[in-house]
């Protein structure tokens, strides 16, 4: 709350408006590049905006201490930077960064499907959102993955210099790198309008129903296929949490809801913390559209709530669940699928934007666990637990930093959470 | 080989003899408890020195039971120690004393994989070799009697030897595992 | 033959769908690496009866294969009761491809030694889960590792049942997975068996065609009743290693995993594998689809704008 009333001062005190067109109000001078990076403000004015915001601080002192240490596992390499253990091979980077940031992001194919496919456009007023969601947080997930990889100089390596075809990592890499370049395309339009460059934005419309398939699959296969990657463990995984027919079908499923809470949590950030940055048309449908986000959530949570049981009746695990992983695994599952499950379900049906919003919050946290859980918590339960090292902590948390500021600055920019306002150019000018 | 050579100089006449004689399967029908005094062994001789096999002693110890080491080519063959026996009970080749008059010296050279490979019966394929059969069948009695029973306790080791091993003025000279 | 036709189908049928999807030409890939049958593959039989602990193995491996100085000397027996993460014993590392670790079994007044090593399956999970292709199931019978594409994405560390691969991550600049090669490049290839079973005093390691090993597994089991339990390990797990062990104890009292059943691991991912065509050729004419019923709803309602797409 703070922050947007902060900022509107700011804009009041240079009385001056966010930046939604290409002109200025008279219509008839463009902005220059540098009034649309600065929001409109002049240099010192943005800066004192920065200084101003709180937030900034924690970032400041975040990044002071994790960019020093992100670059020594350049450095020193990755031995400086975790246990090095070959027991545990992947730690918080690959756990957090990239088998939970891969669902998190699932919300562009959702939506970019429930909109172009389904012709669903009473979500337009979220669909950028929800893509630039998907941009960024796969585009951290490489991120992550290049901070984890022994050699990320050869991250090409398995697209063009040796190809293992036969693995389902293959299939991974191929498809994060397409579907990353399909959502580029799919956030052109956006770029475009705020650059000024109106050809590209008619060129991807006129071929954005294939790419909206082409994400679709590529979303099916891939959130699949990072389950499928634990089908390598069997037995290292808890068989509770592995299920040899099912482990791709709980990935994708829970990518699902995953996806859509991410959404709805990253529009109520938006909506709490950068109202000046959203047009009526965003602020008005919001509680509508977190509504019908929540009821595909709460489908997709069913579903998965089903699977799951049905994986466990499968194997005949049971009696499992009377262990104490199983008292674990009954926590996850209570806290990360039941408890949102009901709490989007009562929202609906009462109509309470406000109680998705707390479900999708539940429901982040509860697909967070259930990845960190599969990677590395139930990984080697017949062995023992690895607390990673507290470097690894700090290089992650200042990865997942980068994202948040990197997700914010172009927020505040590119229109989003608002319609560019189109405008005929002044002739003469 | 340089060790041989070590040996001809330095070993004694009867030793060079005595080693000729059970080299080349020396077959000769000792009903009593004679055999040769002492025994150069010295196939793994390049990490270390080459061991004087005090026979004599070790026929002490079996209270001159020669068929509790050489199963069942001399003495009263005791039952358990080896299949080969019953096959070639009749045979000449039973009477074949020396170790390597069976056990292959070299198994590993080209020469030596070729034997192996084309042993046809399964029982033969399995047939230690000379060091496999001396060291299952001394470590095992010395497990019991509480003879040496690790390497250098019989053998002395060379300097190459301890470079292999890392051992004595070639041990590491951090301690520790530096590993985080 | 059986197996070869899987994978290779696997392989054809994962690179088809991956690239083809992209337009991409997939022969060269699935052509990349041919797997040649196994039936005249080496193998190494174990007889953990016979091994006493005396490290002669770790040595010879340190030096055929370069391997960096150890911690401690090869005949420093105080390794045998390091206590390393977890109260685990020793285990395959970066400095060390092999490892003799001490078990004290209940009933047995001596301690029984086991050696680790690859097992050098026939159906490798860290090479069926290596993306960049970096491991070659040898028709010699070794699987080996190509550190020149190795990315270091780990998976073969996730993937492998016997926690084997360990990885160089003290190296900046080239890390890469460290792992027995059963001395490929310097013996196997040549015919010749590895230096640690070469070097075996009590000739623990019987060296020669796998087929041959597993009759003379049995045969020894046979021959000696009561002194081995009535199994060679590897035989059948994960679908066979060429590196098998007897035991005169049950494997599971050895740290051996006796759980992992008999089919090779790449059975448990075939579930996605199969779905992975299906995706590709149902989704677009499905999406296409529900595409137009959508817009034509709309259409028909309210003569929406999307029928201009
Ligand atoms: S060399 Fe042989 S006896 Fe010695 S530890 Fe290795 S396997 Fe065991
Ligand atoms: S034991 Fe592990 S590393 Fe060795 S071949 Fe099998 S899966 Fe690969
Ligand atoms: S086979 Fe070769 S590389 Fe493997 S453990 Fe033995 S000596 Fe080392």
């Amino acid at each position: 709350m703070n922050r947007s009333v902060e900022t509107m001062d700011r804009y009041e005190s240079q009385s001056c408006v966010p930046i939604d067109s290409d002109y200025r109000e008279e219509g008839k001078v463009a902005w220059s590049v540098q009034d649309k990076l600065l929001l409109g403000l002049s240099p010192k004015g943005y800066l004192i905006q920065l200084v101003r915001n709180p937030v900034n601080w924690a970032f400041a002192l975040i990044f002071a201490i994790g960019i020093p240490i992100t670059i020594g596992r350049f450095i020193f390499g990755l031995s400086w930077v975790t246990h090095s253990s070959y027991d545990y091979p992947w730690g918080l980077f690959l756990g957090f960064g990239l088998f939970t940031m891969v669902p998190l992001s699932a919300s562009g194919f959702m939506l970019g499907t429930t909109v172009e496919v389904f012709g669903r456009d009473d979500f337009k007023p979220i669909e950028r959102l929800a893509l630039l969601n998907g941009l960024l947080g796969y585009l951290f997930a490489v991120v992550f993955l290049q901070v984890d990889l022994g050699q990320p100089w050869r991250l090409i390596y398995p697209m063009f210099v040796s190809l293992g075809p036969a693995a389902v990592l293959f299939l991974v890499a191929w498809h994060v790198a397409t579907y990353l370049s399909v959502q580029v395309a799919e956030l052109v339009p956006a770029c475009s309008e705020w650059m000024g460059w109106p050809s590209a934005k008619k060129f991807i419309k006129s071929i954005v129903l294939g790419l909206t398939i082409a994400g679709i699959i590529l979303s099916t296969l891939h959130q699949g296929a990072l389950g499928a990657l634990f089908t390598y463990a069997p037995g290292k995984v808890h068989p509770l949490w592995y299920s040899s027919p099912f482990q791709w079908f709980h990935f994708f499923c829970s990518s699902i809801f995953a996806g859509l809470s991410m959404l709805i949590v990253v529009s109520t950030l938006c909506k709490n913390f950068m109202r000046w940055r959203c047009d009526a048309n965003f602020l008005d449908n919001l509680d509508r559209q977190t509504l019908g986000l929540a009821k595909g959530c709460s489908l997709a949570l069913i579903t998965y709530f089903v699977i799951k049981i049905i994986a466990i009746a499968h194997d005949n695990e049971w009696s499992y669940l009377f262990t104490g992983w199983g008292m674990y695994f009954v926590f996850e599952i209570v806290v990360g699928t039941i408890v949102p499950m009901i709490m989007y379900t009562i929202s609906i049906r009462n109509e309470n934007a406000s109680l998705a919003r707390v479900a999708a919050a539940i429901a982040v946290f509860g697909i967070a666990l259930n990845r960190l859980n599969t990677a590395l918590v139930v990984f080697n339960w017949k062995l023992y637990p690895e607390i990673p090292h507290w470097r690894e902590f700090v290089v992650a948390i200042t990865v997942y930093s980068i994202y948040i500021v990197t997700y914010r600055a172009v927020l505040y920019r590119l229109p989003i959470l608002y319609k560019w306002k189109a405008q005929v150019k002044v002739a003469g000018n | 080989m340089v060790d041989k050579k070590k040996m001809l100089h330095g070993g004694g006449f009867i030793i060079v003899l005595l080693v000729i004689a059970f080299g080349a399967g020396y077959v000769q029908a000792i009903e009593t408890s004679e055999g040769p005094a002492t025994i150069i062994l010295d196939s793994i001789a390049e990490y270390y020195e080459p061991v004087q096999f005090d026979h004599a002693l070790h026929i002490e110890f079996a209270e001159n039971d020669c068929a509790k080491c050489h199963h069942h080519t001399i003495g009263t063959p005791s039952t358990g120690t080896g299949n080969c026996i019953l096959c070639h009970k009749k045979e000449a080749i039973s009477k074949i004393i020396a170790c390597r008059g069976c056990h292959l010296s070299d198994p590993y050279s080209p020469e030596g994989r070729k034997v192996v490979s084309e042993r046809g019966e399964v029982f033969h394929k399995d047939k230690p070799s000379l060091k496999g059969a001396y060291h299952q069948f001394c470590i095992a009695c010395h497990e019991e009697v509480d003879g040496p029973f690790t390497c250098t306790g019989c053998h002395e080791r060379t300097d190459k030897g301890d470079a292999f091993f890392h051992s004595g003025k070639h041990a590491p000279k951090h301690t520790g595992t530096p590993k985080h | 033959m059986d197996k070869m036709n899987r994978r290779l189908f696997l392989k054809g049928g994962l690179a088809g769908t991956a690239l083809g999807a992209l337009g991409l030409v997939s022969k060269n890939a699935s052509a990349s690496s041919g797997f040649s049958g196994y039936s005249e593959g080496f193998g190494v039989l174990v007889d953990l009866t016979r091994c006493i602990g005396c490290r002669t193995c770790e040595a010879a491996c340190n030096k055929e294969q370069q391997l960096p100085e150890p911690d401690k000397p090869f005949d420093d027996f105080s390794v045998f009761d390091e206590v390393h993460e977890g109260g685990q014993k020793r285990r395959t590392s970066e400095k060390a491809y092999t490892i003799v670790n001490k078990y004290k079994v209940e009933g047995h007044d001596k301690p029984i030694f086991r050696k680790v090593q690859c097992n050098h399956c026939n159906e490798p999970t860290c090479l069926t889960s290596c993306f960049v292709n970096a491991y070659t199931k040898t028709p010699e019978g070794a699987v080996t590792y190509n550190s020149k594409v190795c990315v270091g994405c780990r998976t073969c560390m996730i993937a492998c049942p016997f926690y084997i691969p360990a990885y160089s991550y003290s190296s900046v600049l080239n890390p890469v997975v460290k792992k027995c090669i059963m001395c490929y490049d310097t013996r196997l290839k040549f015919g010749r068996p590895p230096a640690c079973a070469q070097s075996c005093p009590r000739e623990t390691m019987t060296f020669g065609k796998r087929s041959d090993l597993i009759y003379q597994g049995h045969q020894r089991i046979r021959l000696n009743p009561g002194k081995y339990v009535d199994h060679i390990y590897g035989e059948n797990e994960v679908g066979g290693t060429a590196w098998m062990y007897l035991s005169s104890v049950p494997f599971e009292d050895l740290g051996f995993d006796t759980t992992l059943g008999n089919a090779p691991i790449i059975n448990n991912v075939k579930e996605f594998l199969a779905i992975v065509p299906m995706v590709l050729t149902i989704w677009p004419a499905l999406f296409a689809g529900f595409h137009l019923l959508a817009t034509r709803k709309n259409v028909n309602n309210q003569g929406h704008e999307s029928e201009k797409k």
